[in-house]
């Protein structure tokens, strides 16, 4: 809006329209209307040129905009496979946690109740004397890559791979509970010994001819947890006598054992069978320590249990508690074309 | 007279020896922003012997630019009629835009002491 911007320009005319006789205009008239006509074309002119002026610098600004979309998009590019090769170095959990900004990356710590895992492959260094460079490569990543996809299908925050070992825990940066989540490690920890004897298998067409026997120890307890090292060098991690424990729990299981402490037990005694094992003593425990050999999954039609089932040609897990709507009706929609699946195999 | 900045006005100051403003202008209504300061100017120069207008803009659009031409029309005509008036356009180094605007305004001065500065 900008109706009075020529409230002087319009006076004038209206005056000269007033004084206007026929088709003669007196000569004063015709002056100021010629000064005001002089004047306004000035304007004009001026105002022409700052407008075009403004638009030359709009359209300089637009295509710079323009170059700089470009860069930031190439940068956002570059970042995104940046971060998707960061993501492999991390837990998917931590990887989430730190991207979507919930966690800080700094450090720190907090206590909290983990249930704490660990493994490694039985008289693997024996086994590495046997094995190519090549063929150890090969099969000792073939190995991890199993384990972790058993782990990640699971929910576990991998800690770290120390050689042939793993270290994984459940309750950070994301938990379910102290009790669910000691029910996902178990459950865990059994589906990683069916995997490696189906791994076996594999491995044996590769050329290794010993197969690979995993021991598991477990233990649930508070723990601290977070970023240790230094402002350059950060590694998320557990600690704390309930992280030794564990470890020492697997250096303590047989082989294809998964042997865990009493509290983990009492955690997932309704889902799993269990043995009494050898009581083991650990530095920074003054009593000696209850251990229990898991057995199988218990028998149950409770819902809420875990349907876990690895065999050659098989490859089921489905956690109830964690199901979404959306993967209920894919299940459903499954069962008929899964029946014509054993159907056509029978047949075959 | 003191005007606060807004989002689409700048800064105006105006008292009986000097008028400052600062800021950018392109108002909704340039009639309803710039008719308060016409009549407070057309006042203090009528009063005054000697006046001084100090401007530091770093945009302002079409109708601006014509309520702009009125403004220093207003301080031209005073100067011609034998007042002291001296104009400080002022423009960031880096802004060739503001500087041309200053020059277009320069070009009708011809008794008030206009001065471009660079800031």
């Amino acid at each position: 809006m900008s109706g009075g911007l020529f409230k002087q320009e319009e006076a004038l005319l209206n005056d000269a329209k007033e004084k206007e006789t026929g088709n003669s205009i007196d000569a004063e008239q015709y002056m100021l209307l010629l000064k005001g006509y002089e004047k306004l074309l000035k304007q004009t002119r001026r105002l022409v040129k700052m407008s075009d002026r403004t638009e030359a610098q709009l359209n300089l600004m637009s295509k710079e905009q323009v170059e700089l979309n470009q860069t930031l998009s190439g940068q956002n590019t570059k970042l995104e496979t940046l971060s998707v090769k960061l993501s492999k170095y991390l837990s998917p959990q931590v990887y989430e946690s730190i991207f979507s900004g919930k966690s800080e990356v700094r450090v720190g710590a907090d206590r909290k109740f983990l249930t704490v895992f660990f493994s490694d492959i039985v008289s693997f260094t024996e086994i590495t004397d046997q094995l190519e460079p090549e063929m150890l490569t090969n099969s000792l990543n073939a190995y991890l890559n199993e384990m972790a996809i058993v782990a990640i299908s699971h929910g576990a925050t991998i800690d770290k791979y120390i050689g042939d070992a793993i270290m994984a825990f459940f309750g950070d940066p994301e938990t379910l509970g102290p009790q669910h989540d000691a029910v996902k490690c178990v459950t865990m920890a059994l589906s990683m010994q069916e995997k490696v004897k189906l791994l076996n298998y594999e491995l044996n067409k590769m050329g290794v001819t010993r197969p690979f026997n995993i021991r598991c120890g477990i233990n649930s307890g508070i723990c601290t947890v977070g970023n240790f090292g230094s402002e350059n060098r950060l590694d998320y991690t557990a600690i704390g006598n309930q992280v030794n424990l564990a470890s020492r729990l697997e250096s303590a299981s047989g082989v294809g054992e998964v042997l865990i402490s009493e509290e983990t037990m009492l955690l997932t005694q309704e889902h799993f069978d269990f043995e009494p094992n050898q009581e083991i003593h650990v530095k920074g425990f003054a009593r000696p320590i209850k251990t229990y050999t898991v057995t199988r999954l218990k028998e149950t039609k409770d819902l809420s249990a875990n349907l876990s089932f690895h065999s050659k040609g098989l490859d089921l897990e489905i956690d109830p508690l964690v199901l979404s709507e959306d993967s209920k009706k894919t299940i459903l929609e499954l069962i008929p074309h899964l029946q014509n699946i054993i159907q056509q195999s029978t047949k075959n | 007279m003191h005007l606060e900045a807004t989002n689409r006005t700048p800064e105006v100051s105006i008292s009986d020896s000097v008028l400052e403003m600062k800021g950018e202008c392109y108002p909704e209504d340039i009639t309803v922003f710039a008719e308060p300061i016409l009549e407070s100017l057309a006042e203090k120069l009528e009063a005054c012997d000697s006046y001084s207008v100090s401007l530091e803009l770093r945009y302002f659009n079409s109708s601006s630019a014509k309520f702009f031409f009125d403004f220093f029309e207003v301080l031209e005509e005073t100067a011609a009629k034998g007042k002291s008036i001296s104009i400080e356009w002022r423009y960031r180094s880096s802004d060739n835009s503001m500087k041309e605007a200053g020059e277009d305004f320069e070009e009708d001065m011809e008794d008030a002491d206009y001065q471009l500065v660079e800031i």
